[in-house]
């Protein structure tokens, strides 16, 4: 992409996510997220590949809809209360209309099945975008209406949503595929607790976005896309093996690593508003993802992929690829779960 | 009035069940021009003559045209009308049933609300300036929203142009 | 009663559309040393009406592979439009009075476009669709400059109110004021309904007759009127933009006569013109707009726009 373009649409897409976190005004909000949809279709698709091109069509088409049904909410909001305020909207439908909205938005449950489709499509470094940073819009806005959302209908479609990003998961050797169902299963838990805490969500988006963030990066510094081809990654750079077992385990919840924080700390919420039932399916339901993240593990760090390999001594080579940021990543996504008692700060 | 409007309204959903029957493009097009002639047609009853007109001007006069023009270039020897598949004649009629079931059911429950709880659009509004005044709510409301909401329009101007952008860097070769 | 007044307007403008055609063959012929039609009652003056007879006795052509639907309601849009147009016209008093006349007027004209399209579209011949995705191209683009030019001399005006115009022109046109615009319009205009020497779309060595070549009888009269009323409407709404004629409350007939004798004298100009140039190239046509027109309305627009603000002549706003 030419410089000049490209610093535009980026520039676009971060400053939509902005406008849309910082507006009081509805109208606004809706502006904020069609630029940043806008803006993130030629990250999206890979020159010469018709696949990213369907995908990234795709992308468009869900979130084209998702902005007309909240662009409708916000009008029967404003036919109903008389204002534009981005505030918890009285009116039973248009809540109800932001809910499936936001949630075909960020690919909650019963909404989620674009996900991995369009996550497979694209490479990887927009898949990171469209993962992380495509995120916090919707979660801010839904942060922002919780308290009028209705509990039960959020509680069970993140628990459909934990179940099913579980399940999808399950049969894939696709990595992105995979991420994508971590990404739904993590939605799931962000948005059961989001009627009870909304801090909690926004909580577990930090840490969700910090793991997938790392494990995007690892991916790119491998280019792995697949689980046979992370079979023979350990000659390329050993150290790193380990690393990516460390970072699934945090994302799967595991309990000594970070990603078991928000985990404990929203069955706890759960636990304490009466859903006992709940909370134990969710938490249940975490073993799957758990599952397929342990056969990655287990194909990256446990075996010996049976194949005549040429190029066993390669990771005698100096590595030429600068990872900043990969250092950090991996210790505040290994270790700070003794850091807990800071977050009662957010509170 | 209501009932002008209502009759309307009825008519907008059937030219939109005309095309999402799914006939070739270019019958689409042609339920999207009713419709969107009949939607302009709904906001001109209800005063807004300068937003209506706006409408159907930029929509069906630019884009839609546009939309036409690039469909008759990607012309099929065989299009398909909604008459020639029993699939598409099955949707539209499945449509027509459905409105249909939805107007007896307003009509005899007397729930036409909705439609009629839109403000009149074409009212005075009055405003304070330097001295205060009276002003059309509709076209002059146009401008009061570029005065008050600039920053808006900036944001609006961007996205506009940065579209541009996109769409060549989209459609263009390598 | 609104019934009659729709009449006393629809009658009166197919009658003068009726001898446009007429008077058009006439002045051609003449141009080109030869008399026009002249057999056909004195002086050819029932040509029209012969005309009319034959084409809607004989039959209506369809083509085999056409989608009959749209072949049918591209010309009877057409002829709609062009009449839809006449309705916000004050002679000085209009059929229907509106606020946004001007605006209604463009918007009209826009959806014209639809019937040359789906004509083209539905004839499924090549010659038809190359013809009307020309004149589709070219009305369009035109239609920028036409809107922008409106704008500025709306600016001037107060209002989109066609009526309020007669009352600005009171003292003196606003030709003299804007002539680069009225220039420009009277140039776009002729683009706009397809005429020569912008009638790419007949280009008879490559397109045979433009959209409507599968078009035949009834449907293919329709288009013909249409375009001749578009013609009058056209320079009609010149006059009414840049010539006002004078509206004496007491004698408003007189407007009428006025009004109608330029509109004629405009009207004749075009046949003129098309007697006099040869067509245009099809790049040279859009490199005239786009790379003339727009660059120059643009900035007389913001001219207009930024001038009557600095010496405080902004007129009545509605």
């Amino acid at each position: 992409m030419n410089p000049l373009t490209s610093s535009a649409i980026y520039f676009t897409l971060f400053s939509g996510t902005m406008i849309t976190l910082f507006s009081s005004h509805w109208l606004l909000t809706w502006v904020g997220l069609e630029m940043s949809m806008l803006a993130i279709i030629p990250i999206l698709i890979n020159k010469g590949n018709p696949r990213s091109t369907e995908a990234a069509c795709k992308y468009f088409l869900i979130q084209a809809t998702a902005s007309m049904i909240l662009m409708m909410g916000t009008m029967i909001n404003f036919m109903d209360s008389g204002q534009w305020t981005l505030s918890n909207p009285y009116n039973q439908i248009s809540s109800f209309m932001f809910t499936i909205a936001l949630s075909m938005k960020m690919g909650l449950a019963p909404f989620h099945l674009w996900v991995p489709e369009v996550t497979q499509g694209i490479p990887l470094k927009s898949g990171l975008i469209m993962l992380t940073w495509q995120k916090i819009a919707p979660i801010s806005i839904v942060y922002q209406i919780a308290p009028s959302m209705n509990p039960t209908l959020m509680l069970l479609m993140g628990t459909l949503s934990v179940m099913l990003g579980g399940w999808g998961g399950l049969n894939q050797t696709q990595l992105r595929k995979i991420m994508a169902y971590s990404s739904i299963a993590h939605m799931g838990w962000m948005m059961a607790i989001v009627t009870y805490n909304p801090t909690l969500t926004m909580f577990n988006l930090v840490i969700y976005i910090m793991l997938t963030i790392n494990m995007f990066m690892l991916l790119l510094f491998y280019k792995k896309t697949s689980t046979l081809s992370l079979s023979n990654m350990w000659n390329k750079f050993p150290l790193l093996t380990p690393t990516i077992l460390i970072v699934l385990m945090s994302l799967g919840g595991l309990p000594p690593l970070t990603g078991f924080t928000p985990k404990w700390i929203i069955l706890k919420e759960l636990i304490s508003n009466n859903n006992i039932i709940f909370s134990s399916l969710m938490a249940t339901l975490a073993l799957l993802n758990l599952y397929f993240y342990t056969r990655l593990i287990y194909s990256t760090s446990l075996t010996l992929f049976p194949s005549f390999n040429n190029t066993k001594m390669k990771w005698q080579f100096e590595n030429m690829k600068l990872t900043p940021f990969l250092p950090t990543l991996i210790i505040t996504s290994a270790l700070s779960l003794p850091l807990m008692p800071l977050f009662s700060l957010l509170n | 009035m209501t009932y002008m409007t209502y009759l309307l309204s009825m008519l907008f959903v059937l030219g939109f069940v005309g095309f999402s029957s799914k006939p070739s493009p270019i019958y689409g097009g042609l339920g999207l021009i009713v419709s969107g002639g009949i939607g302009c047609g709904v906001v001109l009853y209800f005063g807004g003559s300068f937003l209506g007109l706006m409408v159907f001007l930029i929509y069906l006069g630019g884009m839609l045209v546009v939309f036409g023009y690039t469909t008759a270039m990607a012309t099929e020897e065989y299009p398909e009308t909604w008459g020639s598949s029993v699939v598409i004649w099955g949707a539209l009629l499945l449509g027509f049933l459905v409105e249909f079931l939805i107007v007896m059911f307003m009509v005899l429950y007397d729930e036409v609300e909705v439609v009629i709880e839109f403000k009149d659009s074409g009212n005075w509004m009055v405003f304070e300036g330097d001295e205060l005044g009276l002003i059309r709510e509709d076209s002059m409301g146009v401008a009061a929203m570029y005065n008050c909401g600039s920053w808006l329009m900036v944001v609006a101007g961007w996205s506009l142009f940065v579209s541009i952008f996109i769409v060549i860097e989209i459609t263009r070769g390598n | 009663m609104f019934l009659v007044n729709l009449l006393l307007l629809i009658i009166p403008i197919l009658v003068a559309m009726a001898f446009l055609t007429l008077i058009e063959r006439k002045m051609l012929g003449y141009m080109q040393l030869r008399k026009g039609p002249n057999v056909v009652g004195p002086y050819g003056l029932l040509q029209p009406f012969a005309d009319a007879m034959k084409l809607f006795i004989k039959e209506p052509l369809k083509p085999l592979t056409s989608s009959i639907m749209l072949f049918i309601i591209a010309p009877t849009l057409a002829l709609t439009l062009a009449f839809t147009m006449w309705i916000p016209l004050p002679m000085p008093m209009p059929l229907i009075n509106m606020n946004m006349g001007v605006l209604f007027i463009l918007a009209t004209s826009s959806l014209a476009v639809y019937a040359i399209l789906w004509s083209g579209w539905a004839s499924n011949s090549k010659y038809a669709l190359i013809g009307a995705l020309r004149a589709v191209a070219q009305t369009i683009s035109y239609e920028v400059t036409l809107a922008i030019i409106l704008l500025s001399v709306l600016l001037m005006n107060g209002s989109f109110t066609l009526s309020t115009l007669i009352t600005t022109q009171q003292f003196s046109w606003l030709l003299f004021p804007t002539w680069p615009l009225a220039m420009m319009w009277f140039i776009s205009t002729l683009a706009e309904t397809n005429r020569a020497p912008f009638d790419l779309t007949e280009g008879e060595s490559e397109l045979v007759s433009g959209f409507n070549v599968e078009y035949a009888a009834g449907p293919f009269a329709l288009f013909f009127m249409a375009e001749y009323t578009n013609i009058i409407m056209m320079n009609a709404l010149t006059v009414t933009l840049f010539m006002g004629a004078l509206l004496n409350p007491i004698l408003p007939e007189t407007f009428t006569l006025n009004f109608v004798l330029k509109t004629l004298i405009l009207t004749s100009t075009f046949l003129w013109i098309r007697a006099s140039y040869p067509r245009f190239r099809y790049d040279q046509l859009m490199h005239l707009l786009w790379k003339n027109f727009l660059p120059l309305t643009l900035a007389l627009c913001m001219w207009h726009i930024s001038l009557p603000i600095m010496t405080a002549c902004v007129p009545p706003q509605m």
